[in-house]
């Protein structure tokens, strides 16, 4: 089906946006949550010589003794990604966390205030061989 | 009626549509509040402008499939041109109502050509002047969108979620890449064959990779453009500042150049696995602000909408 200027300039009137974000409500009731990609742990899956490899790796970071819990993901070139910085991608974790710290500078200062999911270390939650 | 989208640099009306248009948006209230959005504190306001930037951060979350952090509704993978050219037709729409003008067209900022700049040049380059977009700050003190005129109401905290706030726009030039993309790097990713490739996802070498900017060297083209910029347009809420449909602009012009080329083609078929939801040809987008589904293969000719004064 072809799209047509018409339908679609109608479509962007603000009756039609009011519509559309009640038909909405209940994602955008959740559009503040905390971006997870599902479990805490990430895991790399390769085939090699008909053998099927998973790598499972979770990590504890602390930034001056406050726990830093978020997901972060490997990818198999073993290069760690960070949903807080969607368009980058690093070599290592100590370096994520750095840039992390230079762009929610204030988050980190002293005087911020502990946030409700700043959980202390999980003893469940193991370094199981993180690439990078 | 078709608009011709032109560049910001050179042509000084489609500048100044453009940043009419995003202040009028900024300060348009068509009731949604922060409440609505599930964010705590008292409820405020929430703009049609700020809206897309909700958009854009709720499409981030959306892991496709669940389960795995890597390709989402709107990034990571074969949707990512498509969602973005969809989300760019939508906001230019508003534009055009809000400016009563059903001819303005998105203006596209040409990232490469200043990419040939030497590096100390590349942030003082005409975009950046306060007949521009304003330049570097936190907040940035000069041009439209400078703090006295221009309030980021909405951003994301480091754990990825959203909050309200109420601060001037922040831009850190250079400070986390020291150059933009090049000229050549533009034709390289124009060369490549395969408009995606499986498993779909960051570590292909297909165009839609290399222009998103995982390969072959990260970060790329895209995601360099975002980094080189810094500030607001690091997290997921990356919309906040204006610039963003400026560098996808000149983004969807790069695809328009791939498919003159190469042919309206897309991957991945409808016959691929349900884990690619959201990025397969018949699948509808992810959106929040229309009801009407848009599938990418609806979008792959959008010569009714739009056109480029210049391709690459």
């Amino acid at each position: 089906m072809d799209l047509g200027y018409t339908e679609l300039a109608a479509a962007s009137r603000p009756d039609a946006l009011r519509a559309a974000l009640a038909a909405n409500a209940e994602e955008l009731r959740h559009a503040a949550d905390e971006h997870h990609g599902g479990e805490m742990a990430s895991v790399r899956r390769a085939s090699y010589q008909g053998h099927e490899i998973e790598v499972w790796t979770t990590y504890e970071i602390t930034v001056d003794g406050r726990p830093f819990d978020v997901h972060l993901t490997v990818d198999n070139a073993g290069r760690v990604h960070y949903h807080g910085l969607p368009t980058r991608d690093f070599p290592s974790v100590i370096g994520l966390v750095k840039k992390a710290i230079d762009v929610f500078g204030d988050e980190f200062s002293s005087d911020s205030p502990v946030q409700p999911d700043e959980r202390g270390p999980d003893p469940h939650h193991h370094d199981h061989g993180g690439g990078a | 009626m078709a608009s011709i989208r032109r560049n910001i640099v050179t042509d000084q009306a489609a500048r100044d549509a453009f940043v009419s248009g995003v202040l009028a948006l900024k300060a348009e209230f068509l009731g949604t509040t922060t409440a609505d959005i599930g964010i705590a504190g008292p409820a405020r306001q929430v703009s049609t402008y700020d809206l897309f930037t909700v958009w854009h951060h709720l499409a981030m979350g959306q892991m496709t499939p669940p389960g795995q952090a890597d390709r989402n509704a709107a990034h990571s993978g074969p949707v990512f041109l498509p969602w973005h050219r969809l989300m760019l037709l939508l906001l230019e729409l508003q534009l055009q109502r809000v400016l009563g003008d059903d001819e303005v067209g998105l203006p596209y900022w040409d990232w490469a050509a200043d990419g040939a700049l030497p590096s100390a040049a590349q942030p003082q380059a005409p975009i950046w002047q306060p007949d521009g977009i304003g330049g570097t700050g936190t907040p940035v003190a000069d041009g439209p969108f400078g703090a006295d005129r221009f309030q980021v109401r909405i951003d994301s905290d480091r754990f990825g979620r959203l909050r309200a706030t109420d601060r001037g726009l922040r831009r850190t030039l250079a400070a986390g890449v020291r150059t933009l993309p090049t000229p050549q790097q533009v034709s390289a990713a124009l060369r490549r064959p395969a408009y995606d490739l499986s498993p779909w996802d960051r570590g292909v070498a297909g165009f839609r990779n290399h222009l998103e900017g995982w390969r072959p060297a990260p970060p790329g083209l895209h995601n360099r453009v975002h980094v080189w910029i810094g500030g607001d347009m690091g997290p997921a809420t990356s919309p906040n500042d204006p610039v963003f449909y400026l560098n996808h602009c000149n983004v969807d012009r790069i695809w328009e150049a791939w498919m003159v080329d190469r042919g309206r083609s897309y991957q991945p078929p409808q016959s691929a696995s349900d884990q690619l939801r959201f990025h397969r040809t018949d699948d509808p987008m992810y959106s929040i602000l229309i009801t009407q589904p848009i599938t990418p293969g609806q979008v792959l000719d959008i010569g009714t909408f739009y056109s480029y004064d210049q391709l690459t």
